[in-house]
């Protein structure tokens, strides 16, 4: 997953020199660093990545507190690298979180794992979340044209003839269908209007 | 009236998933101090208080007598919302006790208590509103403060110039959470520095919420990575932070402080406490200006006060008197700084201006002129006198003045004067970067 923007908060030091070298050797775009958890949050909050990789050991907070700053306010997703004997804590503590807990050390194609597969699981979520709201949007849609549709059968008119009819005019207008039903909901066009165009 | 009863605090513990309350109090210096208990311990806390050691605290007591008793406020219970939202903390604000049941001298809370029941028996309530200044920092690589500033931005800037902005609204938000009532927010004139202002409200409430304040700003700008400091002046060169107080006195439910027929639209009695404001003030400038620190910021040429005046036309007097607004008529007390420790600050403003009304005193005349424009005579020929030029000097004003001591009672009196002369003299004794930068290449 080419193209991932990582930012890193992982202190000074060889291990942070390594998983650097290690991302960057995979192609990942690492587009800021930090070194320390004050740093890490100032900068992604002004630019946010799409993952952010988080050392446990910062020189002021541990990155546990980091992460959960970052999950609470939604900037980013955060994979978390915890030395063995603070696992447990912090897999419990990152359970409401969505925080990727992985331990130290850690083989480098174990982390070049993680954030392809956070990465994918992050942009099919994406995907879900689209599909969901295009279907929100759809059932709106489909409650508004449903009640003009019903206003004007109140007049007499039968369901087939009220569709084709509001049909006719939003392509005629060349505005979505939902927009005449809200117009005719709204009181602003009329049904003799619309028989008009026929 | 009370806003909750013991029945009613541990229901909103237990239906807000209220893990962990912390008892709050402040300590002689203005320093919030708390201990923290597991929400099932709330039940007997408030009914017997939290025990504490009294001489580990700055100010309080000796060893030997150390035994102190927190005893919480119940009105004051909030959650605090940044914090985790299962196993929720929240905190209460409390009242120190001595094991004998009364109320710890040393206790700044009692203190303000003291002067406001002094005020309710003359009838009024003092109402306070502050406008409390702070600067946003960086951090360095330790995570340890430094003064460089998030922005470059102005008075009233908007983003991308205030890069504060976002940890503002924050604070805003989180304030509001906290019950607070926010009328405005904006960056000030120093780059880094903003200001955020809440309603006025009956002086020991507002003396909470600074307090309050204070925790919440520290505590979200720590989230945006920022260093938030109430230092008063922590880069030379360029404007300050002060706390403004907005203050006036009501008598039911009327400003006593207005009158309509007045060309100012101040009463006899707003005369009166700003008459006896103007002549203590100098004397508990140690209080609302407590630090070696903050007398460099009560220098001419960054909008802060320094000579005892007050005007209704000038902005920089200070005491200043906002254009005429009916029954929102109030004095603004320009030279408090956010250091302070707001019970013991308003505590004294308070008394000096009741003593202005008890002896009928008449204010001098308003200078409406530019006081830094005038000489020394003129500025003698107007009445015109100077704030203390530094700690040291506030110290020897406040050792003149026996409404202070007064007010402030023998424990906190000799305790904050012995603390104080001690910082003077850490400070007087230290070699700073100034002696070497000015001496060391020539001599």
């Amino acid at each position: 997953m080419l193209g991932t923007r990582l930012s890193l908060a992982l202190g000074k030091g060889e291990f942070s020199e390594k998983v650097k070298s290690v991302l960057t050797g995979a192609g990942f775009m690492i587009i800021d660093s930090a070194l320390s958890g004050s740093e890490a949050l100032r900068k992604l909050r002004i630019s946010p990545p799409d993952i952010a990789i988080v050392n446990y050991e910062l020189p002021d907070m541990n990155g546990l507190e980091l992460a959960i700053v970052l999950a609470e306010e939604e900037i980013c997703r955060t994979i978390l690298l915890v030395p063995r004997n603070q696992k447990e804590n912090c897999e419990q503590a990152a359970r409401s979180f969505d925080i990727l807990v992985l331990e130290k050390p850690l083989p480098r194609q174990v982390l070049i794992n993680a954030v392809e597969n956070m990465q994918k699981y992050e942009t099919k979520l994406k995907k879900l979340e689209d599909e969901l709201e295009a279907l929100k949007e759809n059932m709106r849609s489909r409650i508004i044209i449903d009640r003009a549709k019903g206003i004007i059968m109140g007049l007499g008119v039968n369901e087939n003839t009220a569709y084709t009819a509001m049909r006719r005019v939003s392509m005629d207008r060349r505005v979505p269908l939902k927009e005449i039903a809200q117009m005719i909901l709204d009181g602003t066009l009329s049904w003799k209007e619309i028989k008009g165009k026929e | 009236m009370s806003r909750y009863s013991k029945e009613d605090l541990l229901k909103l513990v237990k239906e807000n998933d209220v893990k962990f309350i912390r008892l709050q109090f402040t300590d002689v210096f203005g320093t919030l101090k708390n201990v923290a208990i597991m929400s099932d311990s709330l039940e007997r806390v408030l009914d017997n208080g939290c025990m504490f050691d009294g001489s580990s605290i700055d100010g309080f007591v000796r060893i030997e007598e150390s035994d102190m008793y927190l005893q919480p406020d119940m009105d004051t219970f909030e959650i605090f919302p940044w914090r985790p939202q299962q196993n929720r903390v929240a905190r209460i604000i409390c009242d120190v006790y001595t094991t004998d049941g009364v109320p710890f001298k040393g206790c700044p809370r009692f203190i303000l208590k003291k002067v406001l029941k002094e005020a309710a028996a003359m009838g009024y309530t003092f109402n306070v509103g502050p406008e409390c200044e702070f600067f946003l920092f960086h951090t360095d690589e330790e995570g340890k403060p430094t003064t460089i500033t998030h922005d470059d931005g102005s008075y009233f800037d908007l983003a991308p110039i205030d890069r504060g902005e976002d940890a503002r609204r924050d604070i805003c938000i989180a304030l509001e959470e906290m019950g607070f009532n926010i009328e405005a927010s904006h960056h000030e004139v120093a780059r880094g520095q903003h200001e955020i202002d809440f309603k006025y409200e009956e002086a020991l409430k507002t003396a909470d919420n600074v307090m309050t304040f204070k925790l919440v700003v520290k505590a979200v700008a720590q989230r945006h990575g920022l260093y938030a400091t109430f230092m008063p002046k922590p880069i030379f060169g360029i404007n300050g932070s002060g706390m403004h107080c907005n203050q006036s006195l009501s008598k039911g439910k009327k400003n006593a402080f207005y009158d309509p027929n007045d060309k100012l639209q101040l009463s006899a009695e707003a005369y009166s406490f700003i008459a006896g404001m103007m002549v203590h003030i100098k004397s508990f400038s140690a209080i609302t200006n407590p630090l070696v620190n903050s007398y460099k910021r009560l220098v001419p040429g960054y909008e802060a006060p320094c000579y005892i005046a007050w005007s209704a036309k000038n902005r920089s007097p200070l005491i200043r008197v906002p254009a005429a607004s009916g029954e929102a008529t109030r004095i603004e007390v320009r030279n408090p700084d956010p250091a302070c420790n707001p019970y013991l600050a308003f505590a004294l403003m308070l008394a000096a201006g009741l003593d202005g009304i008890k002896k009928g005193m008449k204010p001098v005349p308003s200078v409406d002129r530019n006081i830094f424009h005038m000489d020394e005579e003129a500025r003698k020929q107007e009445g015109v006198d100077s704030m203390p030029a530094s700690l040291y000097d506030a110290i020897l004003e406040m050792q003149k003045n026996p409404l202070v001591k007064h007010v402030l009672g023998d424990h906190i009196y000799d305790t904050y004067i012995e603390a104080k002369m001690k910082e003077w003299d850490q400070f007087r004794i230290a070699v700073h970067p100034w002696e070497l930068e000015k001496y060391l290449g020539s001599f």
